[in-house]
């Protein structure tokens, strides 16, 4: 008993640390405070604010883009490569293995920095294009999808695959059907990790983006020798939006769950058998 | 069985695909349509401060004697619907926004491409050094046009420093066509700080106000702060001040990059470092607000927003400009070579951009918006002056007025009484004194020139050797402790290795 | 047969490519700008500049510090979390995980705006206490990046281990110390390369929370925002390397796992 009271603080402790400041900033996007620090009143403006500004619109819209985008390019990338890799010769699989950890490793400052540099004043792209901002994010991103891939693969059973082949199919056919299937799980994973990352990315996005073009985050960073705070403050009910949206997820698929687990346990069974 | 689990693992990732190709086959629709129209239309990249423009949206209606002004719309559609009506041409402005200077000129060299921006005074002339810039063309000029808001409404005062001040024997009008301007100074909370105490650049290391005050995270600001404090003596003492010379002498020691001052400068601002509350680059409006600090070094654009905001919740601050010397500065257009190109249509219409913007209406709509002053005075318009009467002005009944001239300004003699606005006595050290310096502050202020590059690179250097951690500082505590930490790996590390052999 | 295997071969080639163009290329040009001054002639100056100024080795020293005690305080918090959450009777464990990773969707940056506000509130003035400002803020940030490996690699150890030890004597201390926390470690590493590094060089956080003193992140900026890309590429050289050594070093330490990035999720 005594054990699950402390359990269940480090778990409280741990989630208060996550969600005040979360909880704080919905709080103050129901007022009309132009800073947080200084209650005025009670105010919905900005969720008016929020879904009526064509501006602000465009800025969520693109981020969300942009997050898509490019986890969709880095998912494709990644599995590709994790799956070529695997089954690649060791000098191959070195090789990406090592390239792959080095945005994982690299400064994202840097990594922005450098793609810059190399795209837009060595090879002249126009950043209007959107294409160094693009590549700037699939380059964070897929080495992650990479890495949840990869794991997945060491757990494929390789005989599986193999005889598929000795009955019949093509190879793209079993690997459509057979080992993508299996590794599923690891993009899917991959590609929620990627969206996230591309949410969150500053450093790359201040780099590569064209002049006219800002994400949330640089948005929010940049905002300097401003006056006017109302969009800075539209954000706020912007990251409520999303907490609610995260609450109602955990809700549903919490719901989902225990009424799908009732029937679950059988194909646990099966699939344990294999 | 078997077969229905894995589609059904399978669903969420191919609705998920659809999703996606959708969504990117409708990013690109936008796209397409616009480059369809884009033929005959003139595309004008305009890029200017974060929030340095009108965007819109007002509750409150300026009700001027020569009429009502609001800002319905965002200001460059007008501006490009105002365009289409006069000139009749269509022209797409395309705006972009920067934090500081040296970022918009980082994103220039980084690939950014513009037609018009509106850099501070220093990076116009580091850009025309650089034979970046598109003079301005002669019909611009022009009195007799009657589009040409800019110069028939320019401040005497802004343009005769615009005519004096020269880049390489060239005036900085040439290239250069003031937007806003303003002079640095300290917002302070009277309740804690006196009015002396904040009139000395001193205050940032004054230990009294101990992680109290915030500073710019700016080279230039800092320097200049940093100069003005050092020299606090000889800026201040009556030969000095009474010299006929003064302010030329006062330029070049606010601008003196001599060794011996980087230096001190350097080991000035290692103190400031040590006692301010933060170097910060936007946060010190709000900390002002909501009282975190009790001073802040701030333009006084910026100072007139925080007064205001901070008048919202009952706090009553103030603004006061060092005694030593304040920092005039100028944000103005300009056009990039690089962009116009020499296409006579685009720069007609960056050229009705600054003109437009330079318009009373505009002009009005702008301050009220960002709290900055206008470079316009409005020349034969007289909504500027009214509009700076109906900021300030006393109510009928108020007894204790003072009166206010800012002849300087708006017609360049500082004793014409047309130009006198009679505000509340507190106004003087108040909004009215950040919005229009009134003669003799704006007498001490100097330019921050542009240094050569050998002296940007030195600044710099210094600049960084006072924001990192010198290593002399560690404490031998944490030498120990990290020698200890290191050894304790090793050894631990050496024994699992030794247990893995035997 | 042989034909095949080279199909699936193939799969690797447009990220290889992808590889090559876009992050070792870019890698050769800031190798070229490191090691050339402004006139483009080739030059040790900035290496050797790095070393010799005291100033930037103790912007090493102090973003080390910062960067081993945020990692260490996301060690200490998020492994409980994992660990409770992996050993949870919860039905859906991975509902609650996402939880802990959701609040990344929200921007870093409003997300700091808020937690100065909570701190300010707490401390009075944070300007006192710059280094706890900047250790609490990245703690915050990075977090969810140390959750989810170590649950990760938890939850997919085998409970029968634990009980097999538990059978042969020990008790729950000593089993979760010799069993779980070495089985454990793979993810542990995995997490520590997460928030190692991030916590050096995101000066985005510290410039929120007025810390006011450069972190390796911080100069190489800064560096860059002074149009000395020499001095920043050599910086950012110089940073790659000390974190390929920690990652060797840390690899020896962990080296009978094989799938090490891939507990990440």
């Amino acid at each position: 008993m005594m054990k699950k009271t402390i359990k269940t603080i480090i778990i409280a402790l741990v989630l208060t640390f996550i969600y005040a400041p979360i909880l704080i900033l919905a709080v103050y996007s129901l007022t009309n405070a132009t800073q947080i620090g200084a209650i005025r009143a009670f105010s919905f403006h900005n969720y008016v604010t929020l879904f009526t500004t064509e501006e602000l619109i465009h800025m969520i819209l693109g981020t969300i883009l942009l997050a898509l985008v490019s986890a969709l390019l880095s998912t494709i990338l990644g599995t590709l490569g994790a799956v070529g890799a695997f089954y690649s010769g060791r000098r191959t699989s070195t090789f990406i293995n090592t390239t792959n950890q080095i945005p994982v490793v690299n400064a994202d400052v840097v990594t922005g920095f450098s793609i810059c540099i190399l795209l837009v004043i060595v090879l002249g792209i126009n950043k209007e294009t959107y294409l160094p901002l693009v590549i700037g994010h699939v380059t964070l991103c897929a080495p992650f999808v990479y890495l949840s891939v990869i794991p997945k693969l060491k757990q494929l059973d390789p005989r599986i695959y193999e005889a598929a082949l000795d009955l019949g199919a093509t190879p793209f056919v079993a690997l459509t059907k057979i080992v993508i299937p299996q590794i599923s799980q690891g993009i899917v994973s991959g590609f929620a990790l990627a969206i996230t990352l591309s949410l969150d990315d500053y450093f790359i996005a201040t780099y590569t983006k064209p002049s006219t073009f800002d994400t949330i985050s640089t948005y929010v960073v940049n905002a300097t020798k401003g006056a006017q705070t109302k969009i800075k403050t539209a954000l706020w009910a912007l990251s409520t939006v999303i907490f609610l949206i995260v609450v109602l997820i955990v809700i549903i698929s919490n719901y989902r769950t225990s009424y799908k687990n009732r029937s679950k346990g059988e194909e646990r069974y099966y699939e344990k058998g294999i | 069985m078997r077969k229905g689990y894995d589609r059904h693992r399978f669903l969420p990732e191919k609705s998920l695909t659809l999703l996606l190709i959708m969504s990117i086959l409708l990013s690109f629709c936008p796209k397409m349509t616009t480059s369809a129209a884009r033929k005959d239309k003139i595309i004008l990249r305009v890029s200017n401060w974060e929030e340095y423009i009108d965007e819109g949206d007002w509750d409150e209606v300026i009700d001027l004697d020569s009429g009502d002004i609001i800002g319905k719309n965002n200001i460059i559609d007008d501006f490009e619907e105002w365009y289409y009506d006069t000139y009749g041409r269509e022209v797409e402005v395309a705006y972009s926004a920067f934090g500081s200077n040296e970022e918009f000129y980082n994103m220039y060299t980084l690939g950014n491409k513009y037609d018009l921006v509106c850099p501070s005074e220093y990076m116009m002339m580091k850009l025309a050094m650089e034979d970046q810039l598109q003079p301005l063309s002669k019909s611009f000029f022009d009195k007799n046009d009657p589009y040409n808001y800019y110069i028939k409404g320019v401040s005497p005062y802004i343009q005769d420093i615009f005519e004096r001040s020269t880049i390489d024997g060239q005036p900085w009008s040439d290239y250069f066509a003031g937007y806003m301007w303003g002079i640095t100074g300290v917002v302070y909370n009277p309740e804690y700080v006196t009015e002396e105490d904040a009139s000395s650049w001193s205050i940032l290391t004054n230990p009294r106000f101990k992680r109290q005050v915030t500073i710019k995270d700016s080279v230039r600001e800092a320097y200049f702060a940093a100069v003005g404090a050092i020299k606090s003596d000889l800026l201040t003492s009556e030969a000095f001040l009474n010299d006929p010379n003064y302010k030329e002498n006062l330029e070049r020691e606010m601008n003196d990059t001599s060794d011996e001052t980087i230096k001190a400068v350097q080991d000035y601002l290692q103190k400031v470092k040590d006692n301010t509350y933060s170097f910060e680059s936007d946060a010190g409006k709000a900390d002002m607000i909501t009282g975190k600090v009790v001073a802040n070094y701030q333009w006084s654009g910026d100072g007139v927003y925080t007064l205001d905001q901070a008048e919202e919740d009952d706090l009553y601050l103030s603004f006061a400009v060092p005694k030593e010397s304040t920092n005039i500065y100028f944000d103005g257009w300009c056009m990039l070579k690089s962009g116009i190109q020499d296409d006579p249509a685009k720069q007609h219409a960056a050229e009705a951009f600054i003109n437009f913007m330079s318009r009373p209406d505009s002009v009005i709509r702008n301050m009220y918006y960002i709290g900055f002053t206008s470079c316009i005075s409005g020349g034969d318009d007289p909504r500027i002056f009214e509009y700076a009467d109906w900021c300030f002005s006393a109510e009928e009944d108020e007894e204790d007025v003072t009166e206010y001239p800012l002849g300087y300004f708006f017609s360049g003699d500082p004793e014409d009484e047309d130009y006198v606005i009679c505000a509340p006595t507190d106004q003087v050290n108040r909004q009215l004194f950040s919005q229009y310096p009134d003669e003799k502050t704006i007498s001490r202020s100097s330019i921050m020139v542009y240094f050569d590059k050998e002296t940007t690179e030195k600044l710099n250097q210094m600049w960084i050797n006072v924001r990192c951690y010198n290593i002399k500082k560690i404490p031998l505590w944490i030498w120990i402790l990290t020698g200890l930490g290191i050894a304790g790996c090793a050894l631990w590390y050496l024994r699992k290795k030794m247990q893995k052999d035997y | 047969m042989r034909r095949y295997s080279f199909s699936r071969k193939q799969l690797a080639i447009p990220y290889a490519v992808y590889l090559l163009c876009f992050v070792v290329a870019p890698l050769f040009v800031l190798m070229f700008y490191a090691f050339t001054n402004a006139a483009g002639q080739f030059t040790f100056k900035n290496l050797t500049m790095f070393f010799t100024d005291p100033n930037t080795l103790g912007t090493l020293f102090y973003s080390l510090g910062i960067a081993f005690v945020t990692t260490l305080c996301c060690l200490l918090l998020a492994y409980p979390t994992a660990y409770i959450l992996a050993h949870s009777q919860l039905k859906n464990k991975s509902v609650m995980l996402m939880v802990f990773i959701m609040p990344m969707w929200i921007n870093f940056s409003l997300r700091i705006t808020a937690l100065k506000e909570i701190l300010s509130l707490l401390e009075g003035n944070l300007a006192y206490h710059p280094f706890l400002n900047a250790i609490i803020g990245m703690t915050y940030d990075f977090l969810p990046f140390m959750i989810l490996p170590i649950y990760n690699t938890i939850v997919k150890l085998d409970p029968s281990l634990a009980e097999a030890s538990r059978d042969l004597g020990a008790n729950e201390f000593q089993s979760f110390l010799k069993i779980t926390l070495p089985l454990s470690l793979p993810g542990i590493i995995s997490g520590v390369a997460m928030v190692f590094l991030p916590a050096m060089t995101n000066y985005v956080v510290l410039d929120m929370l007025y810390n006011s003193t450069y972190i390796m992140g911080s100069l190489i900026g800064s560096y860059f925002a002074a149009y000395n890309w020499h001095g920043g590429s050599m910086i950012a050289l110089i940073l790659l390397a000390i974190i390929c050594i920690f990652t060797i070093f840390t690899n020896g330490f962990g080296s009978q796992d094989e799938n090490r990035g891939g507990v990440l999720l």
